[in-house]
């Protein structure tokens, strides 16, 4: 990879673009003279094409000018591990709460949350508990959200 | 005269118990969430979008604004205590207003805040209803190409308007306009890109996206560094009404940030955060001791939230009008009136009278209530900053998890989110804004409709676009602000301002 982030960035706004040129050439760009379902994201892909082999251009060029901003820089060591293991729970409750229910992925999602930062369990496991049964109550009692039951019945 | 039967008609409708409490619901909410780092207005309407769907049109509306507003207010506690902004809007309060915290003079920061706040936002509302009737007239007679060409001009708005590399928020405007795409067309009903997933043949849904976008990168963001305490400035707020000097000092960039606000808030893109960063510069330029900006002025802190209240309430004119979302919160929030099966444009205020002055009249009520709750709930919400942010961020994710899961009781949606949010946390880290991706999103299957309409009428010349004046006009300005860039080789764009 290169080391130019706006490169790589812009690669792979190269490649949505042309999935969604060829999508639009699929759903067809013109249907009997007229725009097609396909006209809009043929058009605006082609246009998300241009756009970004212009910023890599300008980039692999170094014309700093036309390129803009270069954003945060990312994060290293600790604080990466951090984020990808909040990204981590965050996958894991979308997989779980349907066949494990509320109650069981929530838990389970806030004592992974908690535990980022090394903390003790005498404090993770209440405060986990707590807030479960605080979001149960809210959401179910209160708010009557339909929330999946899964193997506790919930 | 017209006027008065309007404000009547707003007041009565506002003045229903049930407005009065969902207005008062979503003003505290509103305030609750411009306080908190980490949630900001548009993530919340996406969340308690859910809750609204058993309440009315109207009472949905009245809740849903107030947050948006509220948020407006309660950013400036923060940012003027603790220097915390909660909202991009309050970062300017932040410069003068923390400093006036250290001198002791936090009470007439409050104080000066919330009062002009107060007049921006009403200043505002009175515009808002002199100005929205004409303005819908007008644009009733908007055909398809004058529509298109509308749109045209608010994406370009936004993306000249949301700060960072022009280029960069071309690609999210192209990119939020691709994800429209999703779902099934418009015109000859063809599923596109949906590869058979049930769910998305309504196409991506704002709620989601928002949350993902917005929510969860800023708890990401905020994880990266090692949790620590926040220091809450401790000061006597008892004295919270500001002096007759500070009046004298104030009234100047109130009544300037007021009209200044509202010209600029009318702007797609800028909201609430540019009009505050103007108001800042044109203080400290008028300024007879521009030395002391910075030092804890109490100029530096009644324009720029006068404006941004100003500018925030100005947002609702072309929302409502033209049906052109200006921020991210307000594209939730036309989402919201479209899922209650209203199109915000210039027909509400004629088929939804009741929805269209009903949101007015809370409008003012919201603002009335917040100055009222806000001074003396101060020590409340300093408190709410002491909940440490490694318990408050898990919160606020299964708050945002659970929201999404609710749209539909799917999780797909729910991965929408997740995903979105990864994306989101890179797009902040690569410098790629998410407000044009945002407006996009909302507006394309509209700007699709109205492209692809007017070609039919035209038989396919884009020329069409260029015949009516109206179009003309707009698609003719849109270029040149396109093209600007290239002529002029800037590289420094009109403000380094966050969308909010």
């Amino acid at each position: 990879m290169f080391r130019d982030r706006d490169v790589n960035s812009s690669m792979f706004w190269i490649l949505i673009g042309v999935f969604f040129c060829i999508g639009g050439l699929h759903y067809g760009i013109r249907r009997s003279g007229i725009p097609g379902p396909g006209f809009l994201p043929f058009v605006t892909g082609l246009i998300l094409v241009a756009l970004s082999v212009t910023l890599l251009v300008a980039r692999l060029l170094k014309r700093r000018d036309r390129a803009g901003s270069i954003g945060e820089p990312m994060p290293r060591a600790q604080a990466l591990r951090r984020i990808l293991k909040a990204l981590g729970a965050l996958c894991l409750y979308v997989l779980i709460l349907e066949p494990l229910g509320f109650l069981l992925t929530t838990f389970l999602f806030m004592v992974l949350a908690l535990r980022l930062e090394p903390r003790r369990w005498t404090f993770i496991l209440p405060a986990a508990i707590g807030a479960t049964a605080f979001f149960f109550f809210l959401f179910k009692v209160l708010l009557r959200v339909p929330l999946p039951p899964g193997i506790l019945g919930y | 005269m017209d006027f008065l039967a309007h404000l009547q008609m707003a007041f009565t409708i506002a003045f229903e118990p049930m407005n009065l409490l969902m207005c008062f619901i979503g003003v505290l909410c509103g305030t609750l969430v411009g306080v908190l780092p980490g949630l900001g207005p548009s993530t919340t309407i996406a969340l308690l979008l859910p809750v609204t769907f058993s309440l009315s049109a109207v009472q949905s509306f009245i809740m849903l604004a107030g947050i948006f507003y509220g948020a407006l207010y309660g950013g400036s506690t923060t940012s003027i205590l603790v220097n915390i902004p909660g909202e991009a809007s309050s970062v300017m309060t932040a410069m003068d207003g923390y400093q006036m915290a250290k001198k002791g003079r936090a009470g007439p920061a409050l104080g000066i805040s919330a009062f002009g706040s107060f007049i921006g936002g009403t200043f505002a509302i009175i515009l808002i209803m002199l100005l929205a009737p004409p303005l819908a007239r007008m644009a009733l007679k908007f055909a398809f190409p004058e529509k298109a060409a509308l749109i045209f001009f608010g994406f370009t708005m936004v993306t000249y308007l949301s700060g960072g590399s022009l280029i960069k928020s071309l690609m999210m405007a192209a990119f939020g306009v691709l994800l429209s795409c999703v779902g099934t067309d418009l015109i000859t009903a063809t599923q596109r890109f949906t590869f058979g997933i049930l769910e998305l043949s309504d196409g991506i849904g704002i709620v989601p996206v928002v949350m993902g976008l917005f929510g969860i990168p800023e708890i990401l963001s905020n994880l990266e560094k090692p949790s620590r305490e926040v220091k809450v400035f401790e000061t006597k707020t008892s004295q919270l009404l500001p002096s007759k000097q500070d009046w004298k000092e104030s009234s100047g960039p109130i009544a300037r940030g007021s009209i200044l606000g509202f010209i600029v808030g009318l702007f797609p893109g800028a909201g609430g955060v540019l009009p505050s960063f103007f108001s800042y510069a044109l203080e400290r330029r008028l300024s007879k001791h521009p030395e002391r900006f910075g030092k804890g002025e109490i100029a530096g802190v009644a324009g720029p939230e006068t404006a941004n209240n100003a500018g925030g309430q100005a947002a609702f004119i072309p929302l409502l009008t033209l049906g052109l979302p200006c921020t991210p919160a307000l594209a939730v929030l036309m989402g919201a009136l479209m899922i209650h099966g209203l199109t915000p444009g210039p027909l509400l205020m004629r088929e939804n009278p009741q929805l269209f002055w009903g949101a007015i009249g809370s409008m003012y009520v919201g603002n009335a209530m917040l100055v009222l709750l806000n001074l003396p709930l101060i020590g409340l919400w300093v408190k709410i900053l002491r909940i440490p942010y490694y318990l408050l961020s898990p919160l606020i994710l299964v708050i945002c998890l659970i929201g999404a899961y609710s749209l539909n009781n799917s999780t797909v949606e729910l991965m929408i989110m997740v995903v979105c949010g990864m994306v989101g946390y890179l797009m902040n880290k690569y410098g790629y804004p998410a407000a044009p991706l945002v407006l996009a999103l909302v507006l394309g299957p509209m700007f699709e409709e109205s492209l692809r309409q007017s070609l039919i009428m035209s038989k396919g010349s884009l020329a069409v676009f260029f015949t009516r004046p109206i179009s003309a006009v707009l698609v003719i300005i849109s270029l040149a602000l396109l093209i600007s860039p290239l002529i002029f080789r800037r590289q420094k764009r009109l403000m380094g301002g966050e969308p909010a």
